[in-house]
């Protein structure tokens, strides 16, 4: 990457500057073309990452929600020796590793394509639900049919990230032809 | 060429847009939910006092918002798009869409998306 340099020219010397409708200078159709064409580059350029860090915090909190029904579940088959719970030990981990899993989406900072963060305070909240759901119920047999509901959840998350990028990139795609089809004429 | 109202969509076009750096502060920041003011001088390969310079006036127009705070120690700056910001922007670009549809007859007038 490079920066520009007080030698650099200024912004205002890049492109005229008769855009303005006050101008009165008639607006071209290539001017608009290489404007739409300069906001599709920007716009398919800009999110560098392909999954956001945060799917790996989501990917850990769902494996823990799993875990931690079925941990529960055979904890509350098991007996209670002096000294050590079960349930307790399930719960001191399944704590510890949701603060863990939280760790890669505070520490790095991904640039999120819009409606990600949508779509993340949706699924967050279907976790939490089943998270009530699981502790609440894991010593029952719904701890059979809770755990694998987690991983249909995180499937649920990653099909919905992977179409709205694919449906974002293919409309990219789309445009740039269109474009350059116009461009050619 | 004319829009509902008769008037030609160049009318229409945001003039703060006109900026060839606005133009793109805006059309980079439409892709995301925020930006950090370092990534997006990256991206854009303008000097810390250009995009500063800019950004100013997008958030004087009401397009961008500006939130400060720290990682750590350190102060980070954070740039996003204001929901009437994004509206507009949309509008801008329709209207650019329609001045190229109008002179090409329709053929290659893209339909750039916010």
């Amino acid at each position: 990457m490079t920066r520009s340099t007080p030698d650099d020219p200024r912004p205002d010397d890049l492109r005229p500057d008769d855009l303005r409708p006050s101008s009165g200078a008639p607006l071209d159709a290539e001017q608009a073309l290489r404007s739409l064409a300069e906001a599709d580059r920007l716009r398919a350029s800009a999110p560098r990452a392909s999954l956001p860090s945060a799917f790996i915090t989501y990917a850990v909190l769902c494996v823990v929600g799993s875990m931690t029904t079925i941990g529960l579940r055979l904890a509350g088959l098991m007996p209670e020796t002096p000294g050590f719970s079960p349930k307790l030990a399930v719960l001191v981990s399944a704590f510890t590793w949701i603060f863990v899993g939280i760790l890669p989406s505070v520490l790095v900072r991904d640039v999120w394509r819009r409606g990600f963060a949508r779509r993340w305070v949706v699924m967050i909240l279907l976790w939490s639900l089943l998270w009530i759901a699981a502790v609440t119920l894991a010593e029952t047999r719904l701890a059979l049919v809770i755990a694998p509901l987690f991983l249909v959840l995180f499937m649920i998350a990653l099909t919905s990230e992977i179409a709205a990028r694919t449906k974002s990139v293919g409309a990219g795609h789309a445009r740039s032809v269109g474009t350059r089809s116009g461009g050619e004429r | 060429m004319t829009g509902p109202a008769g008037e030609h969509p160049r009318f229409r076009l945001e003039s703060e847009l006109a900026h060839p750096v606005r133009f793109s502060i805006m059309a980079a920041l439409a892709a995301v939910e925020n930006m950090a003011f370092g990534d997006l001088r990256d991206e854009l390969q303008v000097s810390d006092s250009v995009l500063s310079k800019q950004t100013a006036e997008l958030e004087r127009s009401g397009f961008v918002e500006v939130a400060k705070g720290f990682v750590g120690k350190r102060p980070r700056t954070t740039l996003s798009l204001t929901r009437d910001g994004l509206a507009r922007w949309r509008g801008h670009l329709d209207s650019l869409r329609q001045i190229t549809a109008g002179s090409l007859g329709g053929r290659g007038a893209g339909s750039s998306g916010g």
